[in-house]
């Protein structure tokens, strides 16, 4: 099971930080999909199931929030970690999201590539 | 008097006080209604002249006209004559004369008393009840013109209802607010008249106005609403609902609405501000950091002048992250909407959290550190970034001043009230001059100023929240030697007023 890649889904409007996360996660040994809307997003998560999703919070039409609470009302989505991705690191935001039940949130000026794929590897174990 | 006589038995039980004399007005007789009345025997009085009833109050020409009629043979009535009784009270009678004739002539006066004291004294009491009422109608109607002025002074919109929610009264600014006209108003229902709306713009059911929870559970209700005007245009108000209660019955209920457009629109720009900062700005400068990060991934492929260029870009974009960042703290205490999140927090938690996080610059520049603590630091409620953002700003100031190779500390420790941070660093110090004014917005000493990265916010930023936690900061330093900050911040805390708070009661 260890040995099995991880599949982690990226979301993320954003197309040059989109392309640098998937970059860098793909040469770190995932298998990784992306959208960019959360309408696309929480399609392709209810389809394919990733291990683990990065989300951002603010994103065409449906923001990042909005997309989470409908995810956890699925059988299979209120179990997935999320961890959140964004610049936008209002408190309120962040603990509305802390409530919803998010593993984590990151500020994307303030984290290194590399420590966002250390963050999911300690989540995925 | 013979015939007289015999008519005593009846006298006796007649329940009219009645008094009896002779020709030359000698008391021949005094009944037991009279004894009753005016205090007298029979036995003290036998004999007597009756002006022994007088009390001097009777008007003299009742007497006069009195002697006259009674002279001249006739009957005589006196009305309203006030006699005083043994102990000197006072009581008021209407009496009728009956003179006696015998043999042609006056023998004997039969005076009939109606006591008409209480009669009196009710009458007295109405005239004065009356006094009150009319004193009490003139104040009412001065304190209802001065309620007037005062409801229309009132820079608010405020309407005053019964427990129906039926208006009683509106004042100027309602009709301005509302776009009303009091004298179509009064009467109509609060509920029908005007429709609420919540910032989405989703219709308030009746049972979720501030007004319904005035009247139904006797509590001041408020909040910020929006009035729904013409089906389009929403106006925020910012309404209190309390409820006029007598005698523990809630009898209505009094509106006071508040036009808040004009805060409403400040606070949505500065959170627009804050999302152009947090967001707008922290976007490209992720974009370039993580793309340099990318490039350094492959760093064989470069020469050393490529490399010190990438490190350059890499250096200066982190800077303009921190400068964003500061901005974006300091913007946030200044508009007192600092996130402060109150939760149980431990200290020495929070200090490991952030030594983590500094971790490698530390190593980086070979410095050794030093954290000790109190045996007894506890969990407590407060405000935990606060201190986190305290502590980040005065560590990460002292790592960044101190030459490779130096020694920083931090001390946790507390007293009975208050929890005491103290950092300490053996980098360049702090002028005498500038020790002052360190903590000014953009201040920065001029031993510093050029040789370190900053943006002089900082400080400004810590000593900000230090003052908002209602604790202090101090700080002692010696040129060249180091420097050590020292927080005091208290247990109990002062709840702080952040806009976040106030949305969450709202």
């Amino acid at each position: 099971m260890n040995k099995q890649i991880k599949k982690i889904l990226l979301i993320e409007d954003e197309v040059v930080l989109l392309e640098l996360l998937a970059g860098k996660f793909n040469d770190s040994g995932f298998a990784v999909t992306t959208a960019q809307s959360a309408e696309a997003g929480i399609k392709l998560a209810l389809r394919s199931h990733p291990d683990l999703i990065l989300l951002d919070l603010i994103l065409p039409k449906m923001d990042g929030l909005t997309m989470l609470k409908k995810l956890r009302k699925d059988k299979w989505g209120i179990g997935v970690p999320v961890i959140i991705l964004s610049n936008l690191n209002d408190q309120k935001k962040i603990s509305e999201a802390m409530k919803i039940g998010v593993y984590d949130f990151l500020v994307k000026s303030n984290v290194k590539l590399a420590e966002v794929v250390e963050q999911v590897r300690e989540v995925l174990g | 008097m013979s015939h007289l006589l015999g008519y005593l038995s009846l006298f006796k039980i007649l329940p009219e006080p009645t008094v009896i004399t002779d020709a030359s007005l000698s008391i021949v007789y005094i009944n037991p209604a009279l004894e009753k009345l005016s205090g007298y025997k029979f036995s003290e009085v036998k004999g007597k002249n009756p002006n022994i009833f007088k009390s001097g109050k009777t008007p003299p020409r009742v007497y006069q006209a009195l002697h006259r009629a009674l002279i001249g043979g006739k009957s005589f009535t006196t009305k309203e004559m006030i006699n005083k009784r043994k102990d000197g009270s006072l009581y008021q009678i209407n009496s009728s004369y009956v003179p006696i004739k015998e043999a042609g002539k006056s023998a004997f006066y039969i005076q009939i008393q109606h006591d008409i004291t209480e009669q009196k004294k009710a009458e007295t009491e109405l005239a004065e009840h009356a006094a009150r009422l009319e004193a009490l109608n003139r104040s009412l109607k001065e304190e209802f013109v001065k309620g007037e002025a005062l409801l229309e002074s009132i820079g608010d919109g405020v309407i005053a209802m019964d427990k129906k929610g039926a208006i009683i009264a509106l004042n100027k600014k309602t009709e301005v607010i509302f776009g009303w006209k009091t004298k179509n108003m009064l009467g109509k229902s609060v509920f029908t008249e005007f429709k609420l709306a919540d910032e989405q713009g989703k219709i308030i059911p009746k049972d979720m106005r501030p007004i319904q929870l005035a009247l139904t559970t006797a509590q001041v209700g408020h909040g910020i609403y929006f009035l729904v005007k013409k089906g389009v245009e929403k106006i925020p108000l910012f309404i209190t609902s309390a409820p006029v209660i007598l005698d523990g019955i809630v009898v209505g209920a009094v509106n006071i609405y508040r036009n808040v457009s004009q805060q409403v629109a400040i606070d949505r720009a500065k959170d627009d501000f804050l999302y152009f900062a947090s967001h707008t700005l922290r976007t490209p400068l992720s974009a370039v950091a993580w793309s340099i990060e990318r490039l350094n991934e492959d760093g064989q492929n470069f020469s050393v002048e490529q490399k010190k260029s990438l490190n350059r870009i890499y250096d200066q974009t982190q800077k303009m992250i921190q400068l964003t960042n500061d901005l974006l703290d300091v913007t946030r205490m200044e508009f007192g909407i600092l996130s402060y999140k109150y939760e149980e927090a431990n200290p020495l938690m929070i200090a490991a959290d952030l030594i983590a996080d500094l971790k490698n610059r530390i190593k980086d520049k070979k410095i050794t550190f030093n954290f000790t603590s109190g045996k007894d630091i506890k969990t407590y409620k407060t405000y935990s970034n606060a201190i986190y953002i305290i502590l980040h700003n005065l560590l990460s100031n002292a790592v960044k001043f101190t030459p490779i190779g130096g020694k920083v500390s931090l001390k946790i420790s507390n007293t009975e009230k208050e929890l005491v941070l103290q950092v300490s660093d053996s980098g360049v110090g702090i002028p005498k001059t500038a020790q002052a004014r360190i903590f000014q917005k953009m201040y920065r000493a001029h031993n510093v100023r050029d040789k370190f990265e900053g943006s002089g916010l900082g400080l400004y930023i810590t000593s900000g929240i230090i003052n908002h936690m209602g604790g202090k900061i101090t700080v002692k330093s010696k040129l060249g030697q180091g420097t050590t900050f020292t927080v005091v911040l208290p247990f109990a805390l002062e709840i702080i007023q952040s806009r976040q708070a106030e949305s969450l009661q709202l």
